[in-house]
């Protein structure tokens, strides 16, 4: 897991906040600590299916982070993992299933790989497992929502950006453009777009550091 | 002795007299006769297509520098060579664009966020190319009559007959067209600068004079290619023909002489740099023989820089070896 | 008909799972920042990978095709892989105690990433292979890991300059260059199409 210690923080509002920004902008989950890419590169390519994977990584990361923060430090090492990424296939299933029979067969058939994958993303193992389980449950609750929010902007801006140049369309409704870049569904486009999202993500925060003052840690 | 001592100066590692302009000017002024060899088939429209994205290359380095507040590295010519082989690699008869374009790409994307100049880690020329050739493969590959002996119009789209050429013929197999006295002398359907093979190899000969390419890359990545090529024809030629078909065909020999021995993505180490090319003449005949276009060298390339430190560190340890294990026992 | 060595060949080289659908990208990023802990990883991620793919492949046939398998296909892989977790620690921890202290952090993220579950989520079911082909694939994807993670932290150590402009020192200089590496990777895609 992570190797920087994190201390248990205390819950107050302040703290909150903190981990709030830090982990939407400052330390994005995706863009700094390089955390949540797999589900991006192979599946981010339209809109539809940024804003299903964010919601079903939040339907799994939110569950499993609370219960690693009330009950981990009861359980051996060696068994966390297990539990909390059976738990998540379990929840994965269900979600799965709400998909095939109650949305759409297509979007299950698009996302079947997918899905299951996000119990394993490492959005659970590195935040589940690893940070929430020091730290008490409304920090854990508010880092959990955090990351999926900022691993859901990511997604989103990337798979909208790749649905407009490869498919011409935005949530499947065409667009009037004549430029169409097919090959923007590849894998090796996301891979440049996040590098300058995060090379940008980096500039906006060192702007941001030099009118505040000086570097803050 | 460690191998660690011998990392992070800027590349290219020169003699003190000499400059990593004179190498760009040495290489521009070897790419110039292609230029001007293709001009006496197509008109004046290829050199257009040469300049545009040698200007658009300059441009882009120039923004990157500005945007970065560093000194301008434009004048070590670096981004001139890059942009004049991507404009001689484009088919004659491509819109202006598409050589910009690759340019763009190769200064912006590749060059300026990894270091900028002398840093870094992947061809610039190559992955322009690559970028293009992936993203609008209808410019590519599709490459006039140059028998006709007309100029072709300066317009930005041409509506003229396209003819099979060397590259494509591998591809489908069979007899092949193109007889070895018109493959040497170059009248045959090709990118730019890669048509003139007599032409090539004096610039070859001028360039190793000069000592601005290394004969350790370009001679094994020639011999590996004629050898697979020996071995597995794709052409009803004979074994002979088939080699030689494959040698002048696409870019393959331009990219032995002019993308291979880039100073900077290349090993340093004599013994690297022969791995380099027996390396880069397996991929390059893997993207023949299994890939997506008829020419892939320039995606063989990009993979074959990724394994350029890897090679020097086994060059330099397979020599001292010998000396390390005798300070381990001591 | 594609044998082993055509799989493996694949997914190892031409079609490197890695860069080609995105599987194990962030653990590739992770683990490729120490030298030393490529093989360890490596070599657990090709342990959890192939028992999984054989556990998984006969159970498969046996579950068949339904509509209800299909959801509780994920499921059982994943179960698998968790049941094997620990019976690895377990058997490291008693058997191989000194290794187990030394390798226990990478252990839970070899087991459970996409890499290993995509895998066996994908034989089967994008494409049907023979067992020996399923074998081959799973090596075959390890193989390309472990490559790619040396190719990474050669172009982390390269990228570590002083040149390099700020905003793209570490992770987006990186990203780049998996992102290049992945277009060479897409001249390769050709006649043996084994992924999509």
């Amino acid at each position: 897991m992570d190797k920087t210690k994190d201390r248990p923080l205390s819950g107050t509002v302040g703290e909150v906040k903190t981990t709030f920004i830090d982990t939407l902008f400052t330390k994005n989950i995706v863009l700094v600590q390089a955390i949540g890419i797999s589900p991006i590169l192979a599946a981010g390519v339209t809109l539809k299916n940024g804003v299903v994977l964010t919601l079903c990584t939040a339907a799994v990361l939110i569950p499993a982070s609370l219960f690693m923060s009330l009950l981990g430090e009861r359980l051996p090492t060696w068994v966390r993992a297990p539990i909390y990424t059976v738990g998540a296939a379990a929840i994965m299933l269900a979600a799965a299933a709400f998909i095939d029979q109650i949305i759409s067969h297509e979007l299950y058939a698009a996302l079947y790989v997918f899905l299951p994958l996000t119990a394993v993303n490492t959005l659970v193992s590195y935040r589940a497992g690893g940070f929430s389980m020091s730290q008490k449950p409304v920090i854990a609750l508010t880092d959990a929502v955090v990351s999926s929010l900022g691993f859901g902007l990511v997604i989103c801006i990337v798979s909208g950006l790749r649905e407009i140049a490869a498919y011409g369309t935005l949530w499947e409704k065409p667009l009037n453009f004549s430029v169409v870049l097919s090959e923007a569904a590849l894998p090796y486009a996301a891979f440049l777009l996040l590098g300058f999202m995060a090379a940008f993500l980096h500039w906006l925060n060192s702007v941001i550091d030099k009118r505040r003052g000086g570097p803050e840690i | 002795m460690s191998y660690k001592k011998y990392k992070f100066a800027r590349a290219p590692h020169l003699r003190h007299s000499d400059k990593p302009s004179t190498m760009c000017a040495d290489v521009l002024v070897a790419l110039t006769p292609l230029c001007i060899f293709s001009a006496v088939y197509y008109g004046l429209r290829p050199v257009l297509l040469v300049l545009t994205g040698l200007g658009s290359a300059v441009l882009c380095e120039t923004i990157g520098c500005l945007i970065m507040r560093r000194k301008p590295t434009v004048p070590d010519g670096s981004a001139a060579v890059t942009g004049a082989i991507i404009g001689l690699l484009v088919s004659p008869i491509s819109p202006y664009w598409v050589p910009a374009a690759g340019a763009a790409f190769a200064i912006l994307v590749v060059k300026m966020p990894m270091g900028g100049s002398g840093r870094n880690v992947f061809n610039p020329a190559a992955a322009g190319l690559s970028a293009v050739t992936l993203c609008f493969p209808g410019f590519f590959f599709r490459y006039p009559d140059p028998g006709t002996g007309l100029p072709l119009p300066l317009s930005n789209t041409v509506n003229v007959a396209v003819v099979p050429s060397p590259a494509s013929q591998l591809a489908s197999g069979g007899q092949t067209l193109y007889s070895p006295i018109t493959l040497l002398l170059g009248g045959f359907p090709g990118p730019i600068g890669a048509t003139a093979i007599i032409i090539l190899i004096a610039c070859a000969l001028y360039l190793l004079i000069r000592r601005t390419i290394s004969p350790h890359i370009t001679l094994p990545y020639l011999a590996v290619c004629a050898a697979l090529a020996y071995l597995f024809p794709r052409v009803t030629a004979g074994a002979a023909g088939s080699v030689m078909v494959e040698l002048c065909s696409g870019y393959l020999l331009f990219c032995g002489i002019f993308i291979l021995n880039d100073p900077v993505t290349a090993p340093r180490h004599w013994l690297g740099r022969i791995g380099y090319g027996v390396l880069a003449g397996v991929l390059v005949m893997l993207t023949r023989y299994f890939g997506r276009f008829e020419e892939g060298a320039c995606f063989a390339v990009l993979l074959a820089n990724a394994f350029a430190t890897t090679l020097d560190r086994l060059g330099w340890y397979a020599l001292n070896l010998r000396r390390i294990r005798r300070r381990r026992q001591s | 008909m594609l044998t082993f060595f055509d799989y493996f060949l694949a997914a190892a080289f031409l079609q490197n799972v890695v860069l080609m659908t995105g599987f194990g990208s962030s653990v590739l990023i992770k683990s490729s920042r120490k030298r030393t802990n490529i093989l360890p990883f490596g070599a657990l991620l090709c342990l959890f990978t192939t028992l999984t793919v054989l556990i998984c492949y006969p159970l498969d046939i046996l579950i068949g095709t339904g509509v209800v398998a299909k959801w509780l296909r994920p499921l059982m892989i994943i179960s698998i892989t968790a049941v094997l977790y620990v019976i690895v620690v377990i058997t490291l921890n008693k058997r191989f105690p000194s290794l187990y202290r030394r390798i226990k952090r990478l252990i839970p993220v070899a087991a459970f990433n996409n890499l290993v579950i995509g895998i066996a989520i994908i034989i089967n079911h994008q494409f049907a292979v023979s067992f020996l082909g399923a074998v081959g694939l799973s090596l075959g994807t390890c193989a390309g890991f472990l490559l790619l993670s040396w190719l990474s932290t050669e172009g982390i150590e390269r990228l570590d300059n002083p040149d390099v402009p700020k905003a793209f020192r570490g992770l987006p200089s990186i990203l780049i260059y998996l992102g290049i590496l992945s277009l060479a990777l897409m001249g390769f895609s050709g006649s043996v199409s084994i992924l999509q």
